[in-house]
Formats: structure tokens, C-alpha cells, sequence
């Protein structure tokens, strides 16, 4: 391959450190920010980038109350049950739908498409939880989105790829379906169980929709509705009824972002290594 | 008409209302389709509530008057005077919903406030809180699923398209139980004059309760010592437009990074100011000799507005890009004296983080005042007689009794000791008082009294701020001089299908027809065909039906 000029590898740099400084940019205002004084943040317009005096204030605030770190505890709570309960019930799915000498696993497949391209709704989901008795209860965050249908055909497309003498090999060794799957096929399959675990992770972290539809009771509150509740403040749309709402505390707003944010942001490093690996290998095989 | 866009407004909901039908029979009361009992166009033929204030009112530093001016108050009441003497709930629990604009509480168990609340009460409250973004999907699953609580709030454009058979299906008519002298079991909802009652009849029948406010919502605010700078020490001496144009010139100085207006999205530069200054009508004007209603938008005074907001955009005196900014990045602006004059409501204007205390902290010299009408056409809107009208699910009468006796509790008034429950919490533990004897939130407290009480029922809002005698005296006479020129909206309290049902999209028509035109995206030519496509679209449709009921009534 024919080395890059040096005018080449100048612009890519330049590309690279602009697009980079794009980025990194509002991410350096949101923890300057909640690390500033009120005064500086309203002297500023609201977006402090270096804050001169640094304030703690804000996250002693929010830690304090109780509402941040509560809804924080939910938030890891319904994250890993959520993403436990996902792998295992999509784990079972695909394996299931995955083997061909399955009865009717061509049926459950279609039914599992169907829910990607065909959406029930929002009240017929409510009413569905509501029935059976799910309101306000954490489950109604965790069950209605247990199997992600794109999530599993990932997963069904990667065990199809796995050679199927394995397998038979490991039958005629007298391994029953539950061996052959938690011994053979799931440590062959590390790469994109790390991928779909992560999907499901970051979806139950952010997701905000579900609890407030389902939730009343604002003690079971995860973090992301919180955080809208916070970010929204002082947001709405112009009216003379949005003038009750206070300004808002603004370096509490970025901290409650920084809070919500860094968790999730330190779980890919670790999964980083098998994104794209785990990604195509179950897209384009099967 | 107001310009405003409904803060709920982005979020409708087509297909969740579709697919509630199907699912729901409930639902049938909420849309036009699915067989719901036909909506009429309905006045007012309601008694209503019986004005009697309260025999133990405290006396005001700058007393109200009947014409609906509020009471001001330079201190906290030192003696509170208890409003409801014995627990009205005897082990009951109601539930309510409401929105809010402030972050989630503390809960029940590590709140003092809230347990302290529920011992008046004698009773619990099992709220539901919703930021206000979010209400109107919330409510409108919890129609669909039949889990609306005993009280809920109710604004207009929330998602109910045939208000009138919405209530008559699932909420308590309160007629036998308030109208007239019955009020008087509820002392402190008796307290509460009759204008804001009239904004609680649904269908002829009286079914809510009103979270009273200061009838006007104002003219915006302007910096006082930036028109002093350039000259203009007191509004009076603006007497025409043309040296209001002059005078937004003369401070606007760009190399400084100051305008002369700052706008938001949806805020249509600031054509509030302008269009309560030129004298244009609070939504309709009704002419009583004919009894024909124009919509504010359709007379002169409001196209002389607009044609002068683009005066004022082509003139570079309105803060170019603006137009794009939320209502917080707009208030940052202003605070930090990027721009002169701006359209907020009134409410905005005190307390700790209103814009007189967060300007004086960013600059000492800074003076913002709430614009009173100086132009002789002008006239103030009462656009903001109640905030929200809170509805009463139905069920028993001895619960709906329950229900009304919680909203007459916290429906206290201003130096009770259950106003200062709900506002600052627990004394000792989320306030403390100061040298005056006014109560400071402790950090506690800040957050303790963030529980939406003031939203389940309110007395009428006196004007407070322990901060500044001055202030008050700012707010209060700039609320006597907006209700002197105020003009009702003649379509207040009474009920049209059309303009129920297509409230988002008439305004959302309106609005951005207005803003391309202000913009300058097209010319002011186009203004009429806004106008046709306004009426052609239901505008129409919900004059003749306005018209009618005004006949009749």
C-alpha cells in the first residue's frame, strides 16, 4: 500500500483532532459546568467550560438528598437483573430457534420478527401490564422489554454459524441439549454475548419511557427519568404557565449528567474488544 | 391570543389515542370517534361558588382590591393563623396526579414536611408525580387504562378532545356540592373569588377546582438601567411606536453583545409585548352589539404588532439567532444583560432564582422591571386567572367530600400554618427565620418542599418576597396598572367542540404561519392566507360555535 504524504496524514490529523475537540467539547462543558459556581454559570450564559472557582457543591447536593443516589441504586439494580434476565431468556430463544430439529421453531421465529416490524402501542402495552398486576412494580421495567427481537436474531445467526459436528460430537460423548449449550456453544460465543449484554445494558440504563408510564410512585424512579426531570427544568416551551418553573440549579443539572453518564461510559473499555468482532460475525453468518 | 405554543403541545399522541379506543371504552369519552355522546357547544348557566372571605385574613401591606389585584406582603406573618383546625381526612387515602416542574421529592419516610403534611390531614396522599413535559402522555394512559386517581390536573390541549362528556363520564360533578352557598363548608375554597370559578364549569356544570394566579400574565420585562443608559428613565416616555422602535435601537449595541429583544422558540420575537402594547384582544373580541366574535389575530392592532416585531428584526434589534433558543438559554441571556426587554410571564419575575435576585448577584446595577402598559392602546391580557383546574374523579360522595376537604386544605391561605407547611416545610428542620422573622429554606428544606402540594388546590397568590419591601412594591403596582387596562378573554369559561378539539393545531397553523412571516421567510403579504387557512382549518368552525353559545347565554 502506497504510504500517505505528509500533506495526507496533516489533514487526517487535523480531520481527526477537530472532529475529536467537537466531541469532547460539550462533555468538558457539562463537568465544568457542574463544577462551577451558580454566579460564574449565569455570568457565562449557562456553559462554563474551565470553571475558575471549583465547586463541589452541586454533587454534595445531590448525593445528599437522597432522590439522585436512590434512583441511582434502582438504575444498577434494574440494569443487571435486566441484563441477566435478557441474556438468559435470549440466550434460550436463540439456541432454541437456532436448531432446526426443533418443532415449531420456525414459528416461534416468526412471531419473535413479527414484534420488530409490527408495535402493539403504548396503550395496548399499558393495559397488558396493567392486567397482569405490573403497575408500579419493577418488573413492569424489566419484562415488558425482556427479548430484544434484533438482539436475538444476532445471537440465533451466530449459533447457526457454529459447525454443527460440535455439536453432534458432543451428543454422541452423551452430552444432553442444557451441556451441550452451557459447555460447547456459550463459550464459543463470548464475543457476541459481550455485545448483546452490552445492548441490553445501555438500553435498561437509559430507558425512561417505560417508567413513566408504568411507574407512580416516584420513589421507584430510575436515574434517567430523573435526569429528564432535572434536565427538562426550566426547558419548556414558552408560555405564561412555564413561568411558575424555577430556574433551574444549573451545576446540578450537570452533575445529575455526569452521574448518569460515567457509569455506562465505563463499561465499554472492557467490551470495546469484541463490538465489532461480535457484531458481524452473527450479522453475516446464517 | 396568546402566543404561546401549549407546553404539552409536542407531545399528541395520535396513535396512542387510536389504539386506546379499540382498547378502551373509556376513551370513547375522550375523542370525537368511537360513538362518544355528541359534543355541544356549552355556556355558562352554573351558579357559582359564593365569594366569602375569610373572617381571620391577615392584613396586607398593600392590600388587594376586588377588581382582583392580590394582596402584598413585605414580611412573613410572625402569628400563623391555623385555617383548618382539625384533621379533615379521618384515616382516609386519596390519590392524585400531578405534574411539576422541579425534580422528584424525597420520599414520604425521609421527608418531615410531607409526614407533617399528612398528620394535618389525618389521612395519606398517594401522589403521583409527573414532570410537566411528560403529563399529557401520563394522563393519557392513565384515562386509557382507567387508573385515574381522585384528583388530577386539567389544562387545556392535554389531550381531551370532548371535554364535556370526558367529565360527565369520569369526573364528580361538583354543582350540588360547591355551587352557590355550599362552598361554605370549604371555607378556604369559599375564599377564592368567582373569576376563578369560571374557568372550572365544564359542559354548564361546575367539575373543577382552581389553582388561582394574578389574572394577568404581563408584558415581558424589560432592564430598566439600560434604557436609563440611553436615556429613557420611566416607560411613560415612550408615547408611540415609532420612539419604542428609537428606544430598542438605542440599546442595542451589538460590540457590547446587547440587543434590544431576546426571543425562544415559539416565542415568536417577543410578539407578546408588542401585541398586549398595541391593544390587540385576549384571544377573541366579541362585538356585544352583534354579537360577532374576531379572533385576536384577524384585527388591525395585531397585524400593526406584527408588522412591527419586523421592524424591530430588520432594524438588527432583536438578538439574532434567538429565535432558536429554549426558555432557559433565553433567560441566561437575559440575566446576564444580553438583551433589554423580554417576554416572560409574571411569576417569573421574584423569589430566588426569578430574574430581580439572579441579576442583582450577576450584576449589583442591574434593575429588570416587569413592562407595565405604557403606550395609550395598550391592554394586558388576563391569560393567567388559574395555572391549571384540577378535576375530581367520580365515586361516592362521602370520598368526593374527602377529595374537596384535601384541596381546602392546601387551598390555605398566605401566613396559615398550613400554607407555610406546604411552602416552607417543618420550622426547625426545613426553615428557619431570619432577623425578620421571614422563613429561609434550609438545604433540607429546598428540597423537602419540592412535593407539588401547591398543585393539588391554592388560595389566591399575594404578592411576597422577603428579599426586597421594593420589589413587592414593583410587582404589586405593576399587577394594578396590567388589570386597570386588562381584557377578559370572551370565550373564558365557555365550550367549543372545534376549538377544544383543534387547540394544538389551530395555534401550532397560527404560530408558524406568524414566525415564517416574522422571520422573514415570507412576505407580510402572506398574513391574510394565514388567516384562511386559520379559519378554512376549524377557525371558523369554532367562532360559529362560540357565537352560538354566546347567543344563547
Amino acid at each position: 500500500m502506497e504510504r500517505p504524504s505528509r500533506i495526507g496524514l496533516a489533514a487526517k490529523a487535523a480531520i481527526l483532532v477537530t472532529v475529536t475537540l467537537l466531541v469532547i467539547y460539550p462533555f468538558v462543558g457539562v463537568i465544568g459546568t457542574s463544577l462551577s459556581t451558580e454566579t460564574e454559570i449565569a455570568r457565562s450564559g449557562g456553559f462554563v467550560l474551565f470553571p475558575t472557582d471549583l465547586s463541589f457543591a452541586a454533587y454534595d447536593s445531590i448525593f445528599d438528598g437522597g432522590t439522585v443516589t436512590r434512583a441511582l441504586a434502582v438504575s444498577v439494580l434494574v440494569t443487571l437483573v435486566g441484563t441477566v434476565a435478557s441474556l438468559l431468556a435470549t440466550i434460550g430463544l436463540a439456541y432454541g430457534t437456532s436448531r432446526r430439529e426443533v418443532t415449531g421453531a420456525k414459528a416461534i421465529l416468526m412471531i419473535a420478527l413479527f414484534t420488530m416490524l409490527f408495535n402493539p402501542g403504548i396503550i395496548a402495552n399499558f393495559l397488558l401490564v396493567k392486567e397482569v398486576g405490573l403497575l408500579n412494580s419493577f418488573g413492569a421495567l424489566i419484562l415488558p422489554s425482556l427479548v430484544s427481537a434484533f438482539n436475538m436474531v444476532v445471537l440465533r445467526s451466530f449459533f447457526m454459524g457454529l459447525p454443527g459436528e460440535l455439536m453432534e460430537s458432543a451428543r454422541m460423548d452423551g452430552a444432553g441439549d442444557l451441556r451441550i449449550l452451557v459447555r460447547i456453544v456459550l463459550p464459543l460465543s463470548k464475543a457476541v454475548l459481550a455485545v448483546i449484554a452490552l445492548f441490553y445494558a445501555v438500553s435498561y440504563w437509559n430507558a425512561f419511557f417505560n417508567a413513566l408510564l408504568y411507574l407512580d410512585d416516584s420513589e421507584k424512579f430510575p436515574l434517567p427519568l430523573i435526569l429528564r426531570s432535572f434536565v427538562l427544568q426550566g426547558r419548556t416551551l414558552e408560555s405564561v404557565g412555564a413561568a411558575e418553573a424555577p430556574a433551574p440549579v444549573q451545576a446540578i443539572q450537570m452533575a445529575v449528567l455526569v452521574v448518569a453518564v460515567v457509569p455506562i461510559l465505563l463499561v465499554y473499555p472492557f467490551l470495546q474488544r469484541y463490538f465489532t468482532k461480535g457484531v458481524l460475525s452473527g450479522a453475516i453468518k446464517g | 391570543m396568546n402566543d404561546k405554543l401549549s407546553r404539552r403541545g409536542l407531545l399528541r399522541l395520535g396513535a396512542l389515542t387510536a389504539a386506546g379506543i379499540a382498547a378502551s371504552p373509556l376513551l370513547a369519552a375522550c375523542g370525537n370517534a368511537g360513538g362518544a355522546p355528541a359534543a355541544k357547544a356549552q355556556g355558562l348557566t352554573v351558579k357559582l361558588p359564593t365569594y366569602t372571605p375569610l373572617a381571620n385574613a391577615l392584613k396586607a401591606d398593600l392590600p388587594g382590591t376586588a377588581a382582583g389585584v392580590p394582596d402584598g406582603f413585605f414580611t412573613y406573618p410572625k402569628q400563623l393563623i391555623r385555617a383548618v383546625p382539625t384533621p379533615p381526612l379521618s384515616g382516609a387515602t386519596i390519590t392524585a396526579a400531578t405534574s411539576t416542574f422541579l425534580p422528584p421529592p424525597p420520599p414520604r419516610a425521609q421527608n418531615p414536611a410531607w409526614q407533617e403534611i399528612e398528620k394535618r390531614l389525618g389521612g395519606k396522599v398517594e401522589l403521583t408525580i409527573v414532570a410537566a413535559d411528560d403529563w399529557q402522555t401520563k394522563f393519557n394512559t392513565m384515562v386509557a387504562g382507567n387508573t385515574l386517581p381522585d384528583l388530577f390536573q386539567y389544562t387545556a390541549g392535554q389531550g381531551v378532545n370532548n371535554l364535556p362528556a370526558f367529565a360527565a363520564s369520569q369526573c364528580a360533578d361538583l354543582t350540588a356540592l360547591l355551587s352557590g352557598d355550599a362552598i361554605k363548608a370549604y371555607p378556604n375554597l369559599a375564599a377564592i373569588p368567582e373569576i376563578f370559578w369560571k374557568q372550572c364549569i365544564v359542559g354548564g356544570r361546575l367539575y373543577g377546582l382552581p389553582i388561582p394566579r394574578n389574572l394577568v400574565g404581563g408584558m415581558g420585562f424589560y432592564r430598566a438601567e439600560m434604557f436609563a443608559e440611553a436615556g429613557i428613565t420611566d416607560l411613560a416616555q415612550i408615547t408611540d411606536a415609532d420612539r419604542l422602535l428609537e428606544a430598542l435601537k438605542a440599546v442595542t449595541d451589538p460590540d457590547r453583545g446587547r440587543w434590544g429583544v431576546i426571543t425562544a422558540t415559539g416565542g415568536l420575537f417577543g410578539l407578546s409585548i408588542f401585541a398586549q402594547l398595541f391593544g390587540a384582544p385576549n384571544g377573541w373580541r366579541l362585538d356585544k352589539a352583534t354579537g360577532k366574535l374576531t379572533a385576536g389575530f384577524e384585527t388591525e392592532e395585531y397585524k400593526a404588532a406584527v408588522e412591527f416585531v419586523i421592524k424591530l428584526r430588520e432594524a438588527g434589534v432583536i438578538y439574532p439567532g434567538s429565535e432558536g433558543f429554549d426558555s432557559l438559554k433565553r433567560k441566561n441571556e437575559f440575566n446576564s444583560g444580553k438583551a433589554a426587554m423580554t417576554y416572560d410571564g409574571l411569576p417569573a419575575y421574584l423569589g430566588p432564582t426569578g430574574y430581580l435576585q439572579t441579576q442583582k448577584k450577576i450584576d449589583p446595577k442591574a434593575d429588570p422591571r416587569p413592562i407595565t402598559p405604557f403606550l395609550p392602546s395598550a391592554k394586558a391580557f388576563l391569560n393567567n386567572i388559574v395555572y391549571a383546574v384540577n378535576l375530581v374523579k367520580k365515586g361516592d360522595e362521602a370520598h368526593v367530600k374527602d377529595v374537596l376537604k384535601v384541596a381546602d386544605f392546601f387551598s390555605s391561605p398566605f401566613g396559615s400554618e398550613e400554607y407555610t407547611l406546604v411552602n416552607y416545610g417543618v420550622e426547625g428542620t426545613d426553615h428557619t427565620r431570619d432577623a425578620k422573622g421571614n422563613p429561609v429554606l434550609t438545604e433540607a428544606g429546598a428540597k423537602n418542599t419540592t412535593v407539588p402540594w401547591k398543585y393539588l388546590g391554592a388560595p389566591t397568590q399575594p404578592i411576597f418576597d422577603a428579599s426586597s419591601a421594593e420589589a413587592v412594591r414593583i410587582q404589586h403596582a405593576a399587577i394594578s396598572k396590567l388589570i386597570a387596562v386588562g381584557v377578559e378573554d370572551p370565550t373564558a369559561g365557555l365550550y367549543s367542540p372545534a376549538h377544544e378539539g383543534k387547540f394544538e393545531s389551530l395555534n401550532t397553523l397560527r404560530v408558524d404561519g406568524l414566525t415564517s412571516i416574522i422571520a422573514g421567510r415570507r412576505p407580510m403579504s402572506h398574513y391574510d392566507q394565514v388567516v384562511k387557512d386559520w379559519r378554512a382549518a376549524g377557525g371558523d368552525q369554532a367562532r360559529k360555535e362560540f357565537e352560538e353559545v354566546i347567543a344563547k347565554g
